[in-house]
């Protein structure tokens, strides 16, 4: 995947800086540019090859492919999982991505554990716009009994 | 011409009413009479005038008017009402869940009734009035099951109204307490009292009243108090002779004051206790009964995982256990190795918060599972909080706990290492062996269960009618994959899951059984709008969106309570109507 690797058609990684877009939110200051591009370079070979062809089939080098939606691209990965549209703003550009919700999570974890301190649930949200295909479903804590809680809690009390 | 002959032929072949009702008489599972009841109107007449026992499984589904006009001559009715989350603190207060239009129609019709159980409904005084006015006289069994807004006024009419009453249950209840006059009511108006069971509320109790009660009711097999001093009931139990069950009573002498219960000990006669506070040095009030005991529940007890271990080990008729995760793995051990007759397990979740009051080795694992599943082999029901898990002991559990009909893990957040995830496999083995299954709880946290095991779970959970899932799958898809599966999942509650509202309608409309959805912390919308995907006749949809919260700092889980909620019903009353501000009714509008 050495071609894949110079990234020359996927643009977000500012191998070709362009005007930079309209995009609002702009990247979190604690990226520091050479990590991160290993980083998005790493989540991107594993991506389904597929995805990525198609990816540089409808953007070509020069042109503001990578700044369109891809709407009309086609996975033919031959799964049934259903994709969406995955926006990423990054120094100054924007790139949108066909991909399986998998695939979007794992780009989004490694993200999160390449800055600093760790990305908060909210500016991952901020990173990612289209559909929020329950990227947040686990922050619940485990619920307890009533009758249980009542009784730790009125153990407490008679320790203290 | 043919056909009309031999239609006719076939109904004056088939039985006479009186015959067929005689027969149907003896046709007792429920399931086995809804059947019946389909197989043309005559027989659905009969059903429905013969039919003994109906339980409403949701309040909401039916109203009390049909419920009278198919099944006229009940005697046994139980109906609940709030969702299971309601025990969590998970339902706001105004929920709904009233009895009062039941009992309105209990009170008027239904002649014949002389047992009802109320379960996680809404009552008031009022209510309780008209119910024994009308009723009153012929109730042998009458059970408030955690049911709330009534006050102590309420059961004194009961205890004056209902003579015959044979069970009176009342546990974990929330009731106003405006004196105890009517336990005294209960013992001077009720001499054939056999089950008496206010555990787990927060009324109080007088020896005195336990002794007349004892004097009165010859028959009390089954008494369950409140917090009463174990010490102040030596009378109770001199004279209660029939006595086979005892619940709460506490042990509330301060620590320095052991003397209090030097000289007590539970009567060698009874077969069931529970007990509240006891701790290390009240243990040997219990030794004398400990042989013969069937049932003990140790979860709002003191005990140190040692104390759990030396008590056990002389019960060896145990059938049903219910204790704290406190027992840890080295209790289990000695519960495997000593209790051969268990049928149910219940290991709750102690105190695990930091720095918190509980046992350093209490904490159960997969190894205590493993040491059940091999040592119990008669066990039914298993209910278990474990810190940690590997796919072998899931996989124990499908190979040696064949009549498991009811199987519930949770794995606790205590560890932030799990000796090994997901547990695909060991589910699918646990699933596969245990053909017995119908009942199904697994909850984890993100990447316990990938989406293949989800679908394991859909595939092989043929039997299984109530599944709680939390925290499982990790997309969509394993949701898609578990529908297809599930043929005779009726219930199904999900938490803390990551699916689409789309994803959760797809998937009710493709699990054909289904009757009822709870959900809770999921990808939800600010209107529930992708809901509408499983809109259908006689379906209801019901919406708690969530709050936004700017705040999020809180880590009692204040969140939890902005979460989104879904229920969704199969309904034949219509829309409900009355619903709090907090619930948006999506469909029927």
């Amino acid at each position: 995947m050495s071609k894949a690797a110079a990234v020359v058609e996927l643009d977000l990684l500012g191998l070709h800086p362009r005007p930079p877009a309209a995009a609002a939110a702009g990247p979190p200051s604690s990226f520091r540019r050479n990590s991160s591009f290993r980083e998005m370079q790493c989540a991107i070979a594993r991506m389904d090859p597929a995805v990525v062809k198609s990816v540089i089939a409808s953007g070509s080098p020069g042109s503001n492919a990578a700044a369109t939606a891809i709407s009309g691209a086609r996975v033919e990965a031959g799964d049934d999982t259903a994709t969406s549209p995955l926006t990423i703003f990054y120094n100054g550009t924007v790139g949108v991505f066909e991909l399986t919700h998998d695939k979007a999570k794992n780009i989004l974890r490694m993200a999160a554990e390449a800055s600093n301190g760790g990305i908060s649930e909210a500016s991952e949200e901020k990173m990612v716009s289209g559909d929020n295909e329950g990227l947040n479903g686990g922050e619940l804590p485990i619920a307890r009994r009533k009758s249980l809680q009542r009784f730790l809690e009125r153990r407490k009390e008679s320790t203290l | 011409m043919d056909r009309r002959n031999l239609t006719r032929a076939a109904s004056s072949l088939g039985i006479s009413d009186v015959a067929l009702s005689l027969v149907m008489g003896y046709v007792d599972d429920p399931r086995d009479r809804a059947a019946a009841s389909l197989v043309c109107r005559k027989w659905c007449g009969v059903d429905g005038a013969t039919r003994k026992r109906v339980t409403v499984a949701f309040c909401y589904s039916a109203t009390p008017d049909r419920l009278r006009r198919r099944f006229p001559c009940l005697e046994s009715l139980k109906i609940k009402a709030k969702p299971r989350a309601a025990m969590f603190d998970l339902i706001p207060d105004d929920w709904g869940g009233y009895a009062a239009p039941w009992i309105a129609d209990i009170a008027r019709s239904f002649e014949c009734l002389t047992a009802l159980h109320l379960r996680r409904m809404v009552v008031t005084d009022a209510d309780l009035a008209l119910l024994v006015r009308g009723r009153g006289p012929l109730l042998l069994s009458f059970k408030l099951d955690r049911c709330s807004g009534f006050s102590t006024d309420a059961l004194a009419l009961v205890a004056r109204s209902c003579r015959r009453l044979r069970t009176f249950f009342l546990e974990d209840s929330s009731i106003a307490e405006k004196g105890s006059e009517w336990l005294r009511e209960l013992a001077l108006n009720n001499a054939v009292l056999e089950s008496l069971n206010f555990y787990l509320t927060e009324l109080s109790s007088s020896p005195q009243d336990l002794v007349l009660l004892a004097r009165n009711c010859r028959s009390l097999a089954s008494l369950k108090i409140g917090e009463c001093d174990v010490s102040d009931l030596v009378e109770f139990f001199r004279i209660a002779t029939a006595l086979q069950e005892f619940c709460g009573g506490v042990f509330d002498a301060p620590a320095g004051s052991a003397d209090r219960y030097k000289n007590f000990r539970f009567p060698t006669s009874l077969r069931s206790l529970g007990l509240i506070y006891m701790g290390t040095n009240e243990v040997h009030t219990v030794l004398p009964c400990a042989g013969a005991l069937s049932k003990l529940d140790l979860q709002y007890t003191f005990l140190s995982t040692e104390d759990h271990c030396q008590l056990i080990q002389r019960c060896p008729n145990l059938e049903i256990l219910e204790v704290r995760d406190v027992i840890g793995d080295r209790g289990l051990e000695v519960v495997s190795r000593t209790c051969k007759r268990l049928r149910r397990l219940r290991v709750e979740r102690g105190d695990d918060e930091q720095g918190g009051l509980e046992d350093e080795q209490g904490r159960v694992s997969h190894q205590g599972l493993t040491a059940i599943s091999r040592g119990c082999p008669e066990l039914q029901y298993l209910a278990i909080h474990v810190s940690d898990i590997t796919n072998a002991a899931l996989e124990s559990v499908g190979t040696c706990s064949r009549n498991l009909s009811d199987f519930r893990l949770v794995l606790l957040d205590r560890e932030e290492n799990i000796t090994e995830l997901p547990l695909d496999n060991g589910v699918r083995a646990m699933l596969s062996g245990c053909f017995k299954l119908r009942r199904f709880a697994l909850y984890l946290r993100p990447g316990g269960l990938s989406d293949v095991g989800l679908g394991y779970i859909g595939e092989y959970s043929a039997n299984i009618r109530y599944m709680l899932l939390g925290k499982v799958g990790e997309s969509d898809l394993g949701l898609e994959m578990f529908s297809r599966g599930c043929p005779n999942l009726q219930k199904l509650e999900l938490r803390g899951c990551c699916f689409s509202e789309r994803a959760l309608a797809l998937a009710v409309i493709e699990l054909s059984a289904l009757k009822y959805l709870w959900v809770h912390g999921y990808s939800a919308s600010p209107d529930g709008r992708e809901l509408m995907a499983m809109a259908r006749p006689f379906w209801n949809i019901e919406f708690i969106p969530p709050i936004i919260v700017s705040n999020a700092a809180d880590d009692r889980g204040a969140g939890a309570e902005n979460r989104a909620q879904i229920l969704a019903y199969r309904s034949l009353a219509g829309k409900r109507m009355d619903c709090p501000e907090s619930v948006i009714h999506l469909h029927p509008t």
